[in-house]
């Protein structure tokens, strides 16, 4: 698809940028060893290897993202080195294992057929999962998302995104019939009920383990799965209307959600209190200007949460306007070849897997990016590839495999096609 | 590491990352561009060369789904009496553009053989609808 | 197999325009954030990056040896040390200068001098791009300039040590050049524990937080009584030598206004109702002279605005033309009613007397040094606007000495120096009055002028001017 060159020049200049980023970041603060820029360059390596092998394989689809998602863990890698340098360790390490878990993926995914026949053991296992967080979690920043496995802590509700894409999928292509010509109600209900199930006992889930930003999250895959699947406006409606209906409700019922919104709204008002974290992320912000202050050289340690839900402040303030730039483009062209591959696809339920894919990366993309810029409220979301967090890293990187699957498998199956034109 | 260096670092390293990312952009540019050719190298064209005389010499510019027939709803309009409503349709299917015939009364004829089943085109074919011979143009 | 075109194109169909629709949206969505972020980091990035809420920028002064802040003689009065690497701001005198040096504090923020003369401390001069990039090089730490002021720690220990532990302010001004020689307010703090200590400091009812010297609102009392004789004076309402009658009070307004023993003085000169500080003879000037000419006597003498000085200051209350129209303005004449001043005004008040009616510019800094030693800047003298003619002046003066020989201010008196001033004994609602001195010496050929206010301190002429003369003699001994 793309020529080889493309790519390797892709991946050298990315390997640059955040090789050159660790130097920078050790030069300015001298702590951690040099084995840890060999480690951070070792796994970054891992991307075009992956691509080798997935040649090797006979990949006919479109590796594009991959480069670009190396570029994004590469700007993760070095500002969380800079933050925190034993996390970095950490999240090369998840990172390793993201591209492990990607090319399991990416074997299942060549079969969609075979996805698509699990439907009611993904659902089950989203279920199990979320129930699980809710009785074994662990409260972490006033929600019960987490659960502790001793030395690692994973958090089941980035893995269900994943699921719920799946099951959506499937289900919509096997009811794909019934649900789109205007049917009696009744027939209409009862092949909706079991997608409304679905949806009401995760969200009530995570509303119980107060995990607000999943729920939104879910929320807003459930409907736009179920417009690209029907179609129908009025459903779109129905569930934007719900959505409204359980915030208000979640307003009154919870003051969580109430200081999240008021510090959206005015952070300055309660600066040392509620809009903390808000007017920090945008002092960091505006302290990097155009060019920021230099790796090392700022204070995002002044911003809670940077390494995780707010780095983008904290690549704003030391890479400046131009870094986060760069980071909205980079995050514009990979949401943007999901959908592509979405769109190139042929069978129904590789376009809903892989459209559904792309949609919860984006919606991802776009609740943090505007959680940071205070364009949103808060979420609790992170940054696909950039934030630390293993759970985020691997459930996204489980998602770049079903792309890439469904991308190989449309471009073999246009190949067949084009055979068969020569008798 | 002399500071006067490690300024001159941080510059360099934004203006790599602008490059990378300029880089990622040209490379979806530069598919984009395909992709668009490739749309446009899907349009053939239909040159009338036996026909009553309003009809000779007609050009039809056609891309993949496109209906032949006497229908005004069809994408290539034979006024003729022997061409059916819906007589033809022309599909792209890998890298061919296909012909199939749509049940029509007198058939459809390629390079003189009757169709019976979807075959592919090449440049220059000859088809024959009611009592109009069209010529398949698709210079690749 | 069914027909490839079949099942498939109809699935993709409905699909693609949808997936389209999605795809757009998110992507712009995405899209959008480059313009937030652009309006955070360059429109509205200087402007948060200079925030004084942004921690960055006490950060930033960390890197900065903050420059000293010397009293006369070049002793320190604030300045910066490292224990241990870090940078730590000592004030050597302690209370002693709490309120005009100030402190800063990294939680806490910054007050008196400390505040004002930031930049100066900090060495932010207007520097080129060039300058920046090189300081951004070296990554030295930046010295500040070292700033010398005109106070002298004797006269001020003196102050302090007279106030005792009473609440009030004492301000002395070298009457010549209206440079501050003592600025005390009581109670005061130790500026270097004002961290460990800001609670209590904050909830303490005696408000040792504020800088009673220059924000201290008080009634004037009978000291406003020379601006009253000033303007009738220079009206030409009255001379010296006019009688008044005093049968020991006057009905305004159905209010009876008397002296403070309620003693009748009978005939008086304007003279001895100065001296004796008789409030009925002085409602009757007030009552002739108008309110509306009283008012502009008292906003040329600077009450009401703020005085141009390097530290903030409060305007203090001159009442409004509607307050005192007609016979309203009978309060103000002695010095009450809504009127309202600060011992700094008052000090300015003196030494516009002493200096011959020539309204002083008063100021602090001596001089700017860098850390070299260089001097920066230098106080440029101001000769001052001249509000009161010479005679008016020296009428007043002579008037004044007699206050201090044989009137209310004879606890000032001292032995072989004519000084020249007035008592107040201003009446507050709740509480005992404040006491009030101000005056200058020597009479004659003046140097000091001081102002001294006792919070509730009763009678002017028992608390304020003994206070007064201790600081007198202090001063004199130290300024030749």
């Amino acid at each position: 698809m793309k020529n080889a060159r493309d790519m390797l020049v892709l991946y050298g200049l990315g390997l640059a940028v955040t090789l050159g980023g660790l130097v920078l970041v050790r030069a300015a603060r001298p702590d951690g060893t040099p084995w840890e820029l060999l480690l951070a360059g070792l796994v970054l390596l891992g991307f075009p290897l992956i691509h080798v092998v997935l040649n090797s394989f006979g990949f006919r689809g479109d590796g594009f993202a991959l480069p670009v998602v190396m570029g994004l863990s590469g700007l993760g890698l070095m500002e969380i080195f800079r933050l925190q340098p034993t996390g970095m360790v950490r999240q090369a390490g998840w990172i390793l294992l993201g591209l492990g878990v990607m090319l399991l993926t990416y074997r299942l995914a060549c079969d969609p057929d075979r996805l698509g026949r699990y439907r009611y053991l993904w659902a089950a296992g989203a279920t199990v999962l979320l129930g699980s967080a809710l009785l074994f979690g662990t409260e972490r920043g006033g929600a019960r998302q987490w659960i502790d496995l001793g030395a690692v802590s994973f958090q089941p509700s980035e893995a269900v995104k994943v699921l719920l894409v799946l099951f959506l999928a499937a289900y919509l292509c096997e009811h794909q019939p019934v649900l789109i010509p205007h049917l009696p109600h009744d027939v209409e209900l009862r092949a909706l009920a079991p997608l409304g199930a679905v949806l009401g006992l995760s969200l009530l889930m995570l509303v119980i383990q107060r995990d607000l930003g999943g729920a939104l999250l879910y929320f807003v895959i459930v409907l736009v799965m179920v417009y690209l699947g029907t179609g129908r406006a009025d459903y779109v409606a129905a569930g934007a209307v719900s959505f409204l209906v359980g915030g208000g409700i979640c307003y009154a019922l919870f003051p969580h959600v109430r200081v999240r919104l008021d510090a959206w709204l005015d952070p300055w008002r309660d600066l040392p209190g509620v809009g903390y974290q808000t007017a920090q992320a945008l002092f960091a912000l505006g302290s990097g200007g155009i060019v920021g202050t230099g790796l090392g050289l700022g204070h995002p340690d002044l911003v809670p949460a940077a390494h995780t839900d707010l780095i983008l402040a904290a690549i704003g303030e030391e890479l400046g306007y131009v870094g986060v730039l760069c980071v909205v483009v980079l995050y514009v062209l990979l949401i943007g070849w999901g959908f592509c591959v979405a769109l190139r696809a042929q069978a129904p339920f590789s376009r809903l897997v892989a459209a559904g894919a792309s949609t919860v990366l984006g919606v991802q993309v776009v609740l943090i990016l505007g959680g940071s810029l205070r364009f949103v409220p808060l979420t609790g979301i992170t940054l696909p590839f950039v934030s630390y967090g293993g759970s985020s890293i691997v459930s996204n990187f489980v998602l770049l495999g079903l792309l890439l699957g469904v991308s190989h498998r449309e471009e073999a199956d246009r190949g067949v096609d084009r055979g068969r034109a020569h008798p | 590491m002399s500071e006067l260096g490690l300024q001159l670092l941080r510059y360099v390293l934004l203006a790599f990352l602008l490059l990378f990312t300029y880089r990622a952009v040209r490379v979806v540019q530069d598919g984009l561009r395909a992709a668009a050719a490739e749309e446009v190298a899907r349009c053939a064209t239909l040159v009338v060369e036996e026909a009553s005389p309003e009809l000779r010499g007609r050009l039809f510019v056609v891309t993949s789904g496109a209906v032949i027939g006497r229908s005004p709803s069809a994408e290539v309009v034979l006024p003729d009496e022997f061409t059916s409503a819906q007589h033809a349709r022309l599909v792209v299917r890998g890298s061919h553009f296909w012909v199939e015939d749509l049940g029509s009364k007198n058939g459809t004829f390629l390079n003189g053989r009757r169709l019976e089943a979807p075959a592919p085109l090449e440049d220059g074919d000859q088809l024959r609808i009611g009592r109009v011979t069209l010529r398949f143009r698709w210079p690749k | 197999m069914e027909s490839p075109t079949g099942r498939r194109r109809t699935a993709g169909w409905i699909v693609a325009a949808r997936i389209h629709r999605v795809a757009r949206g998110l992507v712009g969505l995405i899209a959008l954030q480059a313009l937030v972020a652009a309006y955070w980091q360059v429109w509205r990035g200087p402007h948060l990056a200079q925030d004084p809420r942004n921690p960055r920028l006490l950060l930033a002064e960390e890197r900065v040896h903050r420059g000293a802040i010397l009293d006369r003689y070049r002793a320190p009065l604030a300045q910066t040390q490292f224990t241990a690497g870090r940078p730590v701001r000592v004030y050597p005198a302690g209370p002693l200068f709490a309120h005009l040096v100030g402190y800063r504090n990294l939680r806490l923020g910054k007050t008196g001098l400390e505040a004002a003369l930031d930049p100066v401390l900090l060495g932010v001069k207007r520097r080129t791009p060039w300058e920046v990039f090189q300081e951004t090089l070296a990554r030295r730490l930046r010295r500040g300039l070292d700033v010398v002021l005109t106070v002298d720690p004797e006269v001020q220990r003196a102050a302090y040590r007279a106030l005792g532990g009473r609440a009030g302010a004492v301000v002395v001004l070298d009457s010549r050049d209206g440079a501050v020689l003592a600025m005390v307010s009581a109670p005061a703090f130790d500026p270097n524990a004002v961290e460990r200590t800001w609670e209590a400091l904050r909830k303490d009812a005696g408000s040792p937080l504020l800088n009673r010297a220059t924000h201290g609102r008080y009634p004037p009392g009978s000291t406003f009584k020379v601006v009253t004789m000033a303007a009738a004076l220079s009206r030409r309402i009255a001379t010296p030598k006019t009688t008044f009658f005093c049968p020991g009070f006057v009905a305004v307004r159905g209010q009876r206004i008397t002296d403070g023993e309620g003693r009748a003085h009978g005939p008086v000169t304007l003279e001895d109702a100065l001296v004796v500080s008789c409030n009925v003879a002085f409602v009757q000037l007030g009552l002739r002279t108008g309110g509306q000419t009283l008012r502009e006597f008292a906003a040329a003498f600077g009450i009401g605005t703020q005085l141009p000085f390097e530290l903030p200051t409060d305007p203090g209350h001159l009442p409004t033309p509607a307050e005192v129209a007609g016979d309203g303005v009978a309060q103000m004449a002695f010095g009450q009613g809504s009127l309202l001043v600060t011992p700094f005004q008052m000090a300015v008040v003196a030494a516009t007397i002493a200096r011959g009616g020539v309204l002083p510019k008063p100021y602090v800094v001596a001089e700017v040094q860098t850390p070299e030693g260089r001097v920066a800047e230098r106080h440029r003298p101001d000769a001052g606007e001249r509000i009161l003619a010479a005679e008016v002046a020296e009428i007043l003066r002579d008037t004044m000495v007699e206050v201090t020989s044989r009137g209310t201010g004879r606890a000032a008196a001292i032995p072989g120096v004519a000084v020249a001033g007035k008592t107040g004994t201003a009446t507050t609602p709740g509480g005992a009055p404040h006491a009030w001195f101000i005056g200058f010496a020597p009479a004659h050929t003046p140097r000091v002028a001081v102002a001294v206010l006792v919070e509730h301190g009763g009678s002017g002429g028992q608390t304020a001017a003994p206070i007064a003369r201790e600081v007198l003699v202090r001063a004199l001994q130290r300024i030749p």
